[in-house]
């Protein structure tokens, strides 16, 4: 009972910490800031076709990034280029210091990686310590240390007792699975982790358990964190998210303030409807005040307005159309940002980008 | 500040050493845990040598109860001296003609009797026959042989080809015939086992360590892993190469024991054994590799073991199609085995050979490396 409580506690405070961390950057610090990544204008691909266009970004040490974005889009690509996987086409990428292109094995000595699927990356017939003894020797590092980091990383992932570090892998269970292979990817005690859709598969309680798990790796070790996901769960445990779309990288800040960056600060409407013919869906989308409309269920929208008076308008004006609801004020999270900006947003600047290059390239 | 100094320590000699030795360490505990390598390593070689030097067979054995009618149509006495021949204690014919048993050898009888086991050949003696051999003429003897049989068959034929000779010699009847006797030289009481080795070893020490090998690179999944820390393509080559060749030289001393102290086979010089043994064995761990480090599934690992064994083994045995068959490692080993083995010449004499042993050694490593290279998938 303790130790959880206790698990809690440090897990709000790690928040806290992180949210702190994110309002006040100051400028004076931002010159002495290494950082962990640093992406000018990259381009990267597999042979001859480029699937990421023009990515710049940094990002501090210690912090948490997740990376979104629909299938295809070109996350794998990103992450696979930031771990030295694959080579920049253009521009430079820097990772833990080192540049990608020029150096790759100094940037595989600083990163860890864990990748989507367990049963590829581990030897199922070994114990995790065994794990940890073949890829740990493999950055030169001394057996003793290995396992004192083993054991050490187990414990803080909530593997305490003896017999998941000695069991053969394919004995755990998927979940201690998945802590395991994150156990490897930290086993060279990186600078930067990278995981790709580490809560993808998994139980709704359990990906809470690996964000609150990788939260705490974080903490520990201020390892910084790259986060591949599917489930929006984990922007949450992020202080920034990158969103791929189409190769590009639409979109790069605090999730927070992302967030609030939406319309009246991110409070929206939520309205849901008796009944409702296609064409009053349309006439609700033609209301100018009517900022964005987000299909939330049955017959039921956010609804996102400039401020109070525009409200007003729009409940006279959904009157006049004889459209009645039931409605409810709600603060907007980050899916709810996501998802607006997906239909209203991400293509338009997908779209601007492409312009941009090929105008850039006429005028070469 | 955006550029950190390389600090190249990933490149030392010692880092290198280190992650190689590690490499090894792994693959050793990784064979060892692979339960169905192990038992095709240890098991299928032991198994092979302990029942060939247990068997009972041999090709008299086979055709004891060889029942043979001969039709006699001459009369003469040179006919009956043949029959004489073949009743003799060099066969294991069970011999009934026509002249004791007019009833039972018939041309009828004969026919009927030849598809199923109460008959193992016929043969019929022209009316000619004397005549024939007086004019110093080839005479013909029509043997009819149980075909279905075919191991059986063999051994008759074999049989009566010598029994022609036998007849010839002490009968002092020469013709033109050409006759053929197997033989075995200058040992001819070696055991089946024996005989085996130079054409069983090869073989099959050969196959356990190439279709080990060829699981080596593809079906180490965690490797693509293993590659992200800086641990060079190069090295993982030349580390599971290690541990491949400790293995191959543990299964050649094992094969060596059970060959000496199982079955009292004596190898006049037991390290030259050993060295061609474990030469074998190298063999199938470096082009194994190379085949793993081709395929793009474990499948297709077993794949081309297969295929290639096959194909060694049509070249080598059937078609020997020059000069392709000399550099098919099952070629290779077996055209120096036997010399190394039972007359004793030291490994090192082989000179030229072994040359060729090692070039083509090399050549598969470095193909391996190549194609590891070249694969994207993997890393
Ligand atoms: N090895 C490859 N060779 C060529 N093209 C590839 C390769 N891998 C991915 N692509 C292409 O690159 C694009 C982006 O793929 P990527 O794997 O980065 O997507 P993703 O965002 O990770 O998607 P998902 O969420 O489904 O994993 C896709 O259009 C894909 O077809
Ligand atoms: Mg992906």
């Amino acid at each position: 009972m303790g130790k959880k409580i206790r698990r809690e506690v440090s897990n709000r405070l790690n928040q806290i910490v992180h949210s702190i961390k994110d309002t006040d950057v100051t400028i004076e610090s931002k010159n002495k800031i290494q950082y962990s990544l640093d992406l000018r204008k990259v381009y990267a691909g597999y042979g001859k076709t480029t699937v990421l266009h023009d990515v710049t970004l940094q990002v501090e040490k210690g912090s948490i990034i997740a990376v979104i974005g629909n299938s295809g889009a070109g996350k794998t690509t990103g992450i696979r280029c930031m771990t030295a996987q694959i080579k920049a086409q253009k521009g430079s990428c820097v990772t833990a210091g080192y540049d990608v292109n020029k150096v790759p094995e100094e940037v595989q000595l600083r990163i860890g990686y864990v990748p989507q699927l367990e049963y590829l990356s581990l030897y199922y017939d070994f114990s995790a310590l065994d794990n940890a003894l073949f890829f740990g020797r493999n950055f030169g590092t001394p057996d003793k240390i290995i396992k004192k980091r083993c054991i050490e990383v187990m414990k803080t992932l909530g593997l305490t007792k003896k017999e998941f570090w000695t069991k053969p892998v394919k004995k755990l269970s998927g979940g201690e699975k998945k802590r395991v292979s994150i156990m490897i990817g930290l086993i060279n005690n990186p600078e930067i982790l990278f995981l790709d859709e580490p809560t993808t598969g998994l139980d709704p309680h359990l990906r809470i358990e690996v964000l609150n798990f990788l939260a705490r790796i974080n903490h520990k070790f201020k390892t910084t964190m790259v986060i591949v996901s599917h489930d929006l769960e984990c922007v949450d445990y992020c202080n920034q998210v990158m969103v791929f779309a189409q190769g590009y990288m639409v979109d790069f800040g605090n999730p927070r303030k992302l967030t609030r960056s939406l319309p009246n600060s991110g409070k929206a409407i939520t309205m849901r409807f008796h009944n409702l013919t296609p064409d009053e869906e349309q006439s609700i989308e033609k209301i100018p005040e009517v900022i964005y409309k987000l299909h939330v269920g049955r017959n039921t929208f956010k609804i996102f307005y400039e401020n109070e008076a525009s409200l007003s308008i729009i409940f006279s004006k959904l009157q006049e159309l004889g459209l009645e609801s039931n409605h409810y004020h709600s603060n907007c999270v980050f899916l709810d940002y996501f998802r607006v900006m997906s239909v209203y947003n991400y293509n338009k600047i997908v779209g601007q980008r492409k312009l941009e290059a090929t105008k850039e390239e006429e005028s070469k | 500040m955006r550029l950190r100094k390389p600090k190249k320590e990933w490149r030392h000699r010692k880092q290198r050493r280190v992650r190689i030795t590690a490499m090894i360490r792994k693959e050793l505990d990784w064979i060892v845990h692979d339960k169905i390598s192990m038992f095709i390593l240890f098991f299928l070689p032991i198994f092979l040598i302990i029942s060939v030097g247990n068997v009972e067979f041999n090709i008299d054995s086979r055709a004891q109860d060889t029942v043979v009618y001969v039709i006699d149509l001459d009369s003469s006495e040179y006919s009956l001296d043949y029959i004489e021949t073949i009743r003799g204690e060099n066969f294991t014919f069970t011999v009934y003609d026509n002249h004791e048993n007019p009833d039972l050898v018939t041309m009828e009888n004969a026919e009927a009797l030849i598809p199923t086991t109460e008959l193992g050949a016929y043969l019929i003696i022209p009316s000619n026959f004397s005549e024939t051999l007086l004019e110093n003429q080839t005479a013909k003897i029509d043997l009819y042989i149980d075909g279905i049989n075919t191991i059986e068959m063999l051994v008759i034929k074999y049989q009566f080809i010598s029994a022609n000779l036998l007849y010839q010699v002490e009968y002092q009847v020469f013709n033109s015939e050409v006759l053929y006797i197997p033989e075995y030289r200058p040992e001819i009481d070696r055991s089946i086992l024996e005989n085996a080795v130079p054409n069983m070893i090869p073989t099959i020490l050969y196959a356990v360590s190439n279709m080990v090998a060829c699981q080596a690179i593809v079906a180490d999944d965690p490797l693509k892993r293993m590659l992200l820390s800086p641990t060079r393509k190069g090295e993982v080559i030349q580390a599971k190469t290690f541990a491949y060749i400790f293995f191959g030289a543990l299964l050649s001393l094992v094969c060596m024991c059970v060959l000496t102290f199982g079955f009292g086979i004596y190898f006049i010089s037991p390290l030259d054994t050993f060295l061609i043994f474990w030469m074998t064995t190298i063999f199938g761990v470096t082009f194994g590799l190379f085949f793993s480090s081709l395929a793009s599934s474990r499948l297709q690992g077993a794949q081309l073991f297969l295929f290639s064994f096959i194909f060694q083994q049509m070249l080598v045995n059937n078609l020997r199609i020059e000069p392709i068959v000399n550099y098919m490692p099952i070629e290779v080993i077996r055209q120096n085995i036997t010399d190394i083995v039972y007359r004793g010449i030291p490994f090192l004499s082989l000179g030229n050979q072994i040359a060729l042993i090692a070039g083509m050694n090399l050549v598969a490593l470095g193909a391996a490396w190549l194609s590891l290279s070249l694969k994207k998938e993997v890393a």
